[in-house]
């Protein structure tokens, strides 16, 4: 099951953020918004001051959901939340077995972001993604394939 | 053997009454620092549950109250898995690289939290632990080297 998609710019400034299956409707979306961006900005501090040296934050589970997080060299924050059962989403930097469902995240970015926002001349930098129409709905027919995208274990 | 670099305990304010490292990662936290990381963690996983966008899976007004927060947070170099009783207290760990799940060992460690700690006379509710016997058996639990030499 997958339930939301962010990507946050520089600087925390949410450029897109996308809804399926939301069984409880958010009740204020930029409280929601400044809340799993300060989460995430906190996560990463906590992530690379615990544990070994080098270490990023990927992934966070509840009960209720799981958070994925990806973060660029350049500074941008993609994450996904979908229910706990889904298995880490970008484990394939890991062990590279070519099996797609890993690298979702990295596949929206490389794939779909960089190819139809960052190189979308109209496009600039810092601004919402809601004018790149491409992207969007490239973004929901990739989300919509995923295998667990609305199956929950 | 579970490769678990160190152990918290947080009460149910958040913060923090034991702490045990058992291996070194690398990285030296002092006890302030100790004490504000794992104090974040604790707010951070009353957010985490507060933005969640599903209902919580309780089964009406009588139902078992179920634990809510983070349960484990991955990292690309370690993992950290946290066990939250229903008291609201958070026993959680750093785990290392080959991961197992933990969470029989936090299980462990929160029966002997209640064992040595809380039957423990001169222990005082949510202060810092400070009991030998609860120390020797969470070493052996986790198997700290120091001991396993015979110490």
């Amino acid at each position: 099951m997958i339930y939301n998609f962010y990507i946050f710019g520089r600087g925390r400034r949410c450029l897109c953020r996308e809804e399926w299956n939301r069984i409880r409707p958010c009740a204020d979306v930029t409280q929601e918004t400044k809340f799993i961006s300060g989460t995430l900005l906190t996560l990463t501090s906590l992530c690379s001051q615990l544990g070994p040296p080098g270490g990023q934050f990927t992934a966070y589970t509840t009960p209720q959901y799981k958070l994925h997080a990806f973060s660029t060299a350049t500074g941008y924050r993609l994450v996904l939340t979908t229910d706990p059962s889904v298995r880490d989403l970008q484990a394939s930097r890991r062990r590279r077995s070519g099996n797609e469902d890993q690298d979702t995240l990295r596949h929206i970015y490389a794939e779909l972001f960089v190819e139809h926002v960052v190189k979308n001349p109209l496009y600039r930098i810092g601004e919402d993604v809601s004018k790149c129409t491409t992207f969007l709905s490239k973004l929901h027919s990739f989300v919509q394939t995923r295998p667990f995208f609305a199956i929950s274990a | 053997m579970v490769g678990v670099a160190s152990f918290f305990v947080l009460n149910r304010n958040g913060s923090l009454i034991y702490d045990l490292e058992l291996q070194s990662t690398g990285s030296t936290l002092s006890s302030n620092d100790k004490i504000r990381l794992s104090s974040t963690f604790h707010g951070i996983s009353a957010i985490a549950s507060q933005v969640s966008p599903v209902r919580n899976r309780a089964g009406g007004a009588f139902s078992y109250p179920a634990p809510r927060g983070i349960t484990s947070m991955d990292a690309s170099t370690f993992r950290l898995q946290c066990f939250p009783t229903l008291t609201g207290m958070k026993f959680f760990c750093v785990a290392l690289p080959p991961l197992q799940d933990c969470e029989p060992l936090l299980r462990q460690a929160y029966a002997l939290y209640s064992d040595f700690v809380l039957k423990n006379p001169f222990y005082e509710l949510d202060m810092p632990v400070r009991c030998e016997l609860f120390d020797r058996e969470m070493r052996k639990l986790l198997g700290d080297p120091l001991q396993a030499a015979g110490r």
